[in-house]
């Protein structure tokens, strides 16, 4: 990020309570644009992300974590979420034997 | 005197399994291999270094370097990892932490975090048991500036001035690095793995070169490591603990399904 550009602020405070929020979440789904007003993103940036938001995130140079978050609390990423958890289940006993 | 009895590091994500079957579990494999080893050195501690993902640290106020401090830890669930708490050893990393103090070391004492899945997913796999007690290091990379590669090394060579100088006679100690290899978060090279450059990392620390880490640069990491791959300051940090000492690679795999190197090291503390 260049240290001469502004950073998008207030993209970032809305990302960061998504985690803290997921109630936030569930309304950046829905509508938006409505949270993007909500947290006083300016109106060139909220047209940019109506029209493409992910690159609309890159050109405003989101950070990178920020944009993985937004992202996936709109369903656009393009990984699929993932989960340890039946790995976990199905593991053997563990007993120190092997290394 | 305290001992460093065991010292691993290892990726600390995962994806999705359908269509890499069988690398995925080459991969929770290897993890558990790793864990294996630190269960059977008996440790009293395991400190795990790892940074954030910006779900307990925020942008608001950019902490590089942090420790944990509390009698327990309840991790945030991502990734799917249960929600099980697990011991912290408050008086350790309350005592690093002013050790720290008095060598060139300024660091942000934290309580109320739930470890995301750069901890959790490790330790649920490590400490299968939830009851070593775990001092958690945030080597937080996502942070700007990142914490540098040398800085982490030199907080490593910290960490064992601690365990030698300022522990109990006979206590053990694990440590754990998280994070890496290479990976692209949302740059154009998302999706690249570079694995030629994760397994040359990966040979110099088990070759006893781990101090090379500390030479790396946040440009040349970004080039070609990416910005997940600044995550490999955490592994710097685990080459500091151990000094010269070499080890074996447990697993590796180009995971490319993932937009991820995937690997993990396991050092020889028996080793002279």
């Amino acid at each position: 990020m260049r240290a001469s550009r502004r950073p998008p602020v207030e993209l970032h405070r809305l990302i960061s309570e998504l985690v803290r929020n997921p109630e936030w979440a569930a309304r950046l789904r829905e509508a938006p644009d409505q949270v993007h007003e909500a947290f006083g993103v300016p109106e060139d940036q909220r047209a940019q992300l109506n029209a493409d938001p992910r690159k609309a995130l890159r050109d405003l140079e989101v950070h990178p974590n920020l944009q993985f978050k937004y992202l996936g609390a709109r369903g656009l990423l393009k990984l699929a979420p993932a989960s340890i958890s039946p790995f976990l289940e199905k593991r053997g006993p563990g007993n120190g034997s092997d290394c | 005197m305290g001992r460093i009895v065991s010292a691993a590091a290892t990726s600390h994500t995962f994806g999705v399994s359908e269509g890499v079957e069988a690398q995925a579990q080459r991969i929770f494999d290897g993890i558990d291999r790793i864990g294996e080893a630190i269960r059977a050195s008996k440790p009293d501690v395991l400190l795990i270094a790892t940074s954030d993902h910006l779900m307990n640290f925020s942008l608001d106020a950019q902490i590089p370097i942090a420790v944990g401090i509390s009698d327990e830890w309840m991790p945030y669930g991502d990734l799917g990892v249960p929600r099980n708490a697990f011991p912290g050893h408050r008086e350790f990393s309350t005592e690093f932490v002013a050790f720290a103090a008095k060598h060139a070391f300024d660091l942000t004492a934290v309580e109320n975090v739930r470890p995301d899945h750069g901890l959790a997913m490790p330790n649920a796999i490590v400490n299968r048991d939830l009851d070593i007690p775990v001092v958690p290091v945030y080597i937080n990379t996502v942070m700007t500036p990142a914490p540098t590669c040398a800085r982490s090394y030199a907080l490593g060579k910290a960490v064992r001035a601690f365990v030698e100088q300022g522990r109990p006679d006979a206590e053990r100690v694990a440590i754990l690095a998280t994070g890496g290899l290479s990976h692209w978060i949302c740059l154009p090279d998302s999706g690249r793995v570079n694995a030629l450059w994760d397994l040359s990392l990966m040979e110099k620390i088990v070759s006893g070169r781990g101090e090379e880490l500390a030479a790396l640069s946040f440009e040349s990491i970004m080039n070609d490591g990416g910005n997940g791959g600044l995550e490999m300051a955490t592994w710097a940090f685990m080459a500091g603990a151990v000094g010269e000492r070499t080890g074996k690679l447990i697993y590796y795999e180009e995971m490319t399904a993932w937009w991820t190197g995937m690997g993990g090291v396991l050092m020889d503390m028996d080793a002279s």
